[in-house]
């Protein structure tokens, strides 16, 4: 008796740093480890840092991203392939950032020696230019204003002007709809751009006169 | 505007434009974003316009803190969550082996109880009898309930003055069970501390 292969058809493996994100989520969600490892390796800068700006702590930063991580293998069978993988990924990681920061909120620390330090650096009487502030003090003013935003402001203003996504996308982050992403950047917007000032006059100066800003109509969700 | 420039967006028009709620970006928005990194005259002529701006910043620059490299934290990451998931899989298998220890020495030490009583039955002797009762976490405990205190003495052939008695456990976590059956009842102590 003989035996003949009538037929056969060997579905080419894919190369995972070659693949999508989408292709990379599907394979996690049949369980291949390798396609975790790759996801992880493409994911953990951009989510470490999105988590640090929110928490403004590196180390809490890259608690939350571990976790992120844990609940997407845990969660992967729930993944829907109607879902962006970037918006699923980044929602989960800003709900465990957010609560973490609700968390920790009391023992937030007090603003006044970012100021301190940052007044220290400056040249006394000098007036100063915004365009030129380094990278660092920067991120130190963001995490001293960002104290005054709400957790949905601070992550809309994140990932809508930092991250650059769109309405759409922080939407579905953030769990909300466009127009409340809308109303959230523009508050944030408004209050960052007055505590700036105010804390800050010493940049006040070189700021063209305040635009007057209309006040936004509440949306419905916030209304609720 | 830098003069050699020409095309410098307007900033005055486009930081506007975002200042009201109800619109979108600007047309040609990240296009002016991507001028503002070569133009330093645009840079603080939109900053004098919009000092949020500013913020847009954070985007361009790696932490300074993280001194890690992307695939050294990435390896961080990996190892953290195979710990993670190594331990919520543990968890469940170790209550189960927990259960299923307790059970068993609960099984090993009834036997025990019972065959020491019929062999003492047998041989016509006293049951195992021992100077104290049971206690638990130093708490005299009535340990057995009057039905049992009816049964057991009878399967093993003595007088209530003779119930059997266990060695004092000593045992802040033990707990005694009792079934009666009809001639017989099974007293289980469920200790996890006794290994079987």
């Amino acid at each position: 008796m003989m035996l003949e292969l009538v037929y056969s058809r060997r579905t080419p493996l894919p190369t995972w740093p070659e693949a999508s994100d989408r292709e990379l989520l599907e394979a996690v969600r049949g369980g291949d480890e390798a396609a975790f490892s790759e996801l992880i390796g493409r994911k953990t800068r951009p989510l470490t840092q999105l988590a640090q700006r929110i928490l403004g702590d590196l180390e809490e930063a890259r608690d939350v991203v571990q976790v992120t991580f844990f609940k997407v293998w845990e969660n992967r069978r729930k993944f829907d392939d109607r879902w962006s993988p970037n918006t699923w990924i980044y929602r989960i990681a800003s709900n465990l950032a957010i609560d973490h920061l609700r968390a920790r909120r009391s023992r937030e620390k007090s603003s006044e020696p970012v100021r301190q330090h940052l007044r220290q650096v400056a040249d006394s009487r000098a007036q100063r230019d915004l365009s030129r502030l380094q990278q660092v003090e920067v991120s130190a003013i963001f995490r001293e204003l960002a104290t005054g935003l709400s957790e949905k402001q601070r992550l809309v203003f994140l990932l809508r002007e930092v991250e650059g996504l769109s309405s759409q996308e922080v939407a579905e982050i953030a769990g909300c709809r466009e127009s409340t992403v809308r109303n959230h950047l523009f508050n944030a917007r408004k209050q960052l751009r007055r505590e700036l000032l105010k804390r800050y006059p010493e940049y006040a100066s070189r700021f063209v006169s305040e635009p007057a800003e209309p006040s936004p109509a509440p949306s419905g969700e916030e209304l609720a | 505007m830098n003069a050699a420039a020409r095309s410098c967006p307007d900033w005055a028009a486009l930081t506007a434009h975002r200042a009201d709620p109800r619109g979108e970006e600007p047309a040609g928005w990240r296009e002016a974003l991507a001028h503002l990194e070569s133009c330093a005259d645009c840079r603080r002529e939109a900053l004098q316009a919009d000092p949020t701006l500013i913020f847009q910043r954070l985007s361009a620059a790696e932490s300074r803190e993280d001194t890690r490299g992307p695939e050294q934290e990435a390896e961080a990451v990996r190892q953290a969550v195979a710990s993670l998931r190594q331990a919520s899989r543990l968890t469940p298998r170790r209550r189960h082996a927990q259960a299923w220890t307790r059970a068993a020495a609960a099984a090993v030490l009834a036997v025990a109880g019972l065959t020491a009583g019929s062999v003492a039955s047998l041989r016509g002797g006293s049951p195992p009898a021992v100077s104290t009762p049971v206690t638990l976490a130093g708490v005299p405990a009535p340990a057995l309930s009057r039905r049992a205190a009816a049964v057991v003495p009878a399967a093993l052939h003595s007088g209530p003055s003779q119930m059997p008695m266990l060695e004092e456990l000593n045992r802040p976590d033990a707990r005694v069970y009792q079934i009666d059956g009809e001639n017989l009842s099974v007293v289980m102590i469920v200790d996890e501390g006794l290994d079987v």
